[in-house]
């Protein structure tokens, strides 16, 4: 064998011996080595090693596991609890970008997916400096090889590979919810999650749409009146149920603006002021063709006794609808 | 881009502006733009604001249109100490929960901002808004740094 085979097999043997050489996506230019990759246990997690280079050095990286999104998506499935945030400026709070990354990935089970039957992977991404910038984004495959039974596991993974996983009963705004059947929320219209598990342990609420659908303890809201939003309810499990996630998706819808009251009471000759504005914040103007009753801004007035009808009218935005609505007001000696 | 409309004419003798309209609509208003003087007390309301964008409401230098606005009063001051700029979010991320003040419904916003004419620097420097143009911005925050689309500004003209 030449000097040059030789060097070309010897970097062969290399990347063999330490996983793969990933090239970058797209545009993605941080080059990630490192491993294993294949053949990964679904018994127990697997502590994957890597070295990156040509990284940006003006913005951190997420590192995380996850089910393969589609094509120029970021992924909605993705094991939070093992996720790195990695920089070349550490002072933040970030885990150094240089040396040996490590990333422990597993079958997905606590996380809602099963990397058995779904592509699992490990999501490349820059980090909430530039959430909208996809250029970083790459995705790794990963394999799982099924379960031996014979290998050396924890005692909570091995059980909770073979335990029937828990039950979760949701309820949205008291009404009972299916998972995985879309259903509406609409703009600054709050849902409150009320969810029972079969093992009696508490449920926790995840949005995978944060931006749009941030969730507040078991309250979920929307900020925009259009959209799609992702609600994942996860169950931990407990020693005799194994972890559960259910995702509920909406379908982001405008909403209505209100106004604080609906009839108001007066005497005759004197003034009655009504709200300036919707909750939404939109100023209303007042109008009314009732004889008798007399409106100046939202100052009502009525010289003879009886009930006046007042038009009250308000812009909308996208979010919401224009306003327009009555307002009663009655008038007595 | 930024994209804004001043809802009153500038001329050179620094007329009043109040108010200005961004390139999504929403509305920076502020109680006072002129005779301001060291200490004064601004109430900034915001209406129709994305709520999915958190922002940055300073006192800063102005900035030619497209860059960004910096140096500012007590610059990100993400802890809100120093009264010198005030973070609106909705939905910030998890160590900005309790910094952040979220939106109304309606894209609103409403806050005191306490004003000093002297931005300082970090290199201890410091500039004279009495002498340069400041103006109360908003940007996006830090979670997209690099949108200019956000950006608004009314112009303050301090008492000297």
């Amino acid at each position: 064998m030449k000097v040059g085979d030789m060097k070309r097999f010897i970097s062969a043997a290399l990347v063999v011996a330490l996983g793969v050489l990933f090239a970058p996506q797209a545009l993605a230019a941080t080059m990630i080595q490192g491993g294993p990759f294949t053949g990964l246990s679904s018994d127990k997690p697997t502590n994957i090693h890597l070295a990156l280079s040509g990284y940006p050095t003006a913005r951190g990286l997420y590192v995380l596991e996850a089910v393969k999104p589609t094509a120029g998506a970021r992924p909605t499935a993705t094991n939070a609890a093992t996720q790195l945030w990695i920089s070349a400026d550490t002072t933040g709070g970030a885990a150094s970008i240089k040396g040996d990354v490590v990333l422990v990935v597993d079958n997905g089970r606590s996380w809602g997916a099963d990397c058995l039957r779904q592509q699992c992977g490990i999501f490349i991404r820059l980090d909430h400096t530039a959430t909208a910038d996809l250029s970083e984004d790459q995705f790794i495959p990963l394999t799982f090889v099924a379960s031996t039974g014979t290998s050396a596991t924890t005692g909570a993974q091995t059980s909770a590979s073979s335990l029937p996983a828990d039950t979760l009963t949701v309820l949205i705004n008291g009404k009972a919810a299916a998972a995985n059947v879309p259903g509406v929320i609409q703009y600054r219209t709050p849902l409150t999650f009320a969810v029972t598990t079969g093992s009696g342990v508490t449920a926790t609420l995840k949005s995978y749409t944060p931006m749009l659908c941030p969730v507040k303890g078991t309250v979920v809201d929307a900020l925009k009146g259009s959209g799609q939003c992702d609600i994942a309810v996860t169950s931990p499990g407990d020693l005799t149920h194994a972890p559960k996630t259910s995702h509920f998706p909406f379908l982001v819808s405008p909403s209505t603006q209100n106004l604080k009251v609906s009839a108001v009471t007066t005497t005759v000759g004197k003034s009655k002021l009504l709200p300036a504005f919707t909750s939404f914040g939109e100023k209303i103007t007042y109008t009314t063709a009732t004889a008798g009753c007399s409106v100046a801004g939202r100052v009502v007035r009525s010289s003879v006794v009886g009930s006046c009808l007042v038009t009250a009218k308000a812009a909308g935005t996208g979010n919401y609808a224009a306003l327009s609505t009555t307002v009663s007001v009655e008038i007595t000696k | 881009m930024l994209g804004f409309l001043l809802t009153q004419p500038l001329n050179s003798s620094f007329a009043a502006v109040n108010s200005s309209i961004g390139s999504h609509g929403e509305m920076l208003k502020v109680s006072k733009s002129v005779g301001i003087k060291s200490g004064d007390s601004l109430v900034i309301t915001g209406q129709h604001f994305d709520e999915t964008i958190g922002i940055y409401v300073a006192l800063c230098k102005v900035v030619s249109k497209g860059e960004l606005p910096t140096p500012c009063g007590g610059g990100a001051d993400k802890s809100g100490s120093l009264g010198a700029a005030d973070w609106i979010s909705s939905n910030p991320p998890s160590y900005g929960v309790g910094l952040a003040k979220p939106y109304l419904p309606g894209g609103r916003f409403s806050f005191s901002l306490k004003v000093s004419p002297v931005i300082a620097l970090p290199d201890g420097k410091s500039l004279d808004c009495r002498k340069i143009k400041c103006a109360i911005y908003t940007r996006a925050d830090h979670t997209r740094g690099s949108d200019r689309s956000y950006d608004l500004l009314i112009p303050l003209n301090f008492k000297k």
